[in-house]
């Protein structure tokens, strides 16, 4: 009977997936441009996850046959340590009008793109394969982060929910969103590129200077990780191409052969170090007990990574007076809960747990 | 167009010239402090103690303020300003190189909300860290 309960609602969700006849759960079923890029890349990411068997080219539609995603325990106990593929699924479900870049490789090896509007009715279909290959690096990025030094002594702790909520917010993880406000699927800016690798040119006259947050990368290419291992030829040239913008050949943040790695490493070494070096920082010297609270300093931080930037998450340490007595913690979460973009993060999880039906683990 | 449209669409265009700015000297409950680092990005004989104190006295308004807009906006200058205050602070007695100026002038820029405190505080660094 148990089983029962189980397999209904996956049987149903499947169904329904299925029954909806578009094989894609983004773009158009005409350009099967990703489905060739996973058949035949030999992109190492790309060549990584066939080798893993993880592709799995007879494999048609979008149903859920791959959600048995065994979650493994990263040292965040009674937590689910990666983002289950069904949410990235339902995430991309969730329709966003955004334009996006799709990206070719000449035979010479440099990139050429084609800019789709919002409206395009042929942008690269993201099918079930996709959506693999997007969980499969997701993953991979959350768990080479996962115990990363970030300087003062800490180590980074990366919580999917958390994460996923930021993505889902920013991108739905479709990689090739790209408007003026924010590239790929972190929606990366040029002063987050800038913190994380070297600082535009035109600013140093020419010399090549690290931004703040290069040390983040610097960890990952020291790393023993095993995980982190398969990401190091992703970044282990960015210094050498003094990538400050992700403007500047927008397919290094947004193709799926290295784009995608590429923007999830610089957007979630960016939300970390907002989170330790800024935010952090402030609030340990302003509230040092709000410091020690994991999920204060994570809502705090996606406040940081919103429209109002990491100004608005100091200001709201100092007028919401977070630390001071005699209000809890629970207090001041519930206080910036009421922000704007986090009220706005909450609703677009709504809208993802509905699409979802029950199905994604996280939610 | 006949006549009375084209009032309608002149009155509207001018009561929404007049809230707009009525709006913005509202909103500025900080032009004093904005006026005085304005006053500070002109002077030659600028001091870094000079600077510091009164990227002190930014935060010591921050936290006193009771009226919460004008709170809200005394703190928002402040951490558009707080990150030249820290390049100084931190790197006492012997200053800041050029490399970490560059570095806390990305970050300062990067939490500016207001070009022209953006300005201010760029030329205030550019005065008080070593050249090249």
């Amino acid at each position: 009977m148990m089983r029962l309960y189980f397999i209904l609602p996956v049987l149903f969700f499947n169904i329904s997936l299925l029954a909806e006849g578009n094989q894609c759960l983004d773009g158009s079923p005409n350009n099967q441009k990703f489905r060739r890029i996973l058949e035949s890349s030999n992109y190492f990411l790309v060549k990584e996850f066939r080798a893993k068997g993880l592709f799995k080219p007879t494999e048609g539609g979008i149903g859920c046959r791959d959600c048995s995603t065994v979650a493994q325990r990263l040292g965040l106990p009674e937590k689910l340590t990666e983002i289950p593929k069904e949410c990235i699924q339902a995430s991309l479900k969730r329709k966003v009008a955004q334009s996006s870049i799709e990206c070719n490789r000449t035979p010479a090896g440099n990139w050429t793109y084609t800019s789709h509007s919002a409206r395009s009715k042929n942008t690269p279909c993201i099918d079930d394969s996709s959506v693999d290959y997007i969980h499969f690096v997701t993953n991979k990025v959350i768990s080479c982060f996962q115990g990363l030094p970030m300087k003062n002594g800490v180590k980074e702790s990366i919580d999917p929910k958390v994460l996923y909520s930021k993505l889902n917010n920013e991108s739905s993880f479709n990689f090739t969103y790209s408007y003026s406000g924010g590239v790929g699927a972190g929606q990366l800016t040029g002063w987050a590129v800038q913190e994380m690798n070297v600082l535009d040119p035109r600013r140093t006259g020419g010399k090549t200077v690290k931004g703040n947050g290069r040390f983040i990368l610097d960890e990952i290419l020291n790393s023993s990780n095993p995980e982190c291992g398969g990401l190091k030829p992703v970044i282990e040239n960015d210094l050498k191409f003094k990538y400050h913008s992700p403007r500047k050949i927008n397919c290094e943040w947004v193709s799926m052969e290295n784009g995608l790695a590429r923007n999830l490493i610089y957007s979630i070494g960016y939300f970390s170090y907002l989170k330790h070096q800024i935010i952090g920082k402030e609030l340990k010297k302003r509230a040092p007990n709000a410091y020690n609270d994991p999920e204060l300093l994570n809502l705090l931080t996606l406040v940081g990574y919103g429209p109002k930037g990491a100004n608005r998450a100091l200001t709201l340490i100092r007028t919401l007076r977070i630390g001071a007595p005699p209000f809890s913690n629970e207090y001041f979460k519930q206080q910036l809960r009421k922000e704007a973009y986090l009220s706005n993060t909450a609703s677009k999880m709504a809208e993802v747990k509905k699409i979802a039906g029950g199905q994604c683990r996280l939610l | 167009m006949s006549t009375f449209i084209k009032t309608f669409i002149l009155a509207v265009f001018a009561i929404s010239a007049v809230f707009a700015n009525s709006m913005e000297g509202k909103l500025d409950l900080v032009a004093a402090e904005k006026a005085q680092l304005a006053k500070l990005a002109e002077r030659t004989d600028l001091t870094v103690k000079e600077w510091l104190q009164f990227v002190d006295q930014v935060d010591a308004k921050c936290t006193a303020e009771q009226n919460p807009e004008k709170q809200t906006q005394m703190c928002s200058f402040y951490y558009q300003i707080y990150k030249i205050g820290e390049l100084f602070s931190e790197t006492q007695p012997s200053g800041p190189n050029w490399e970490q100026c560059l570095r806390a002038g990305v970050t300062s820029d990067s939490l500016s909300t207001n070009e022209s405190v953006r300005t201010h505080v760029n030329r205030i660094a550019n005065k008080l860290c070593p050249k090249k």
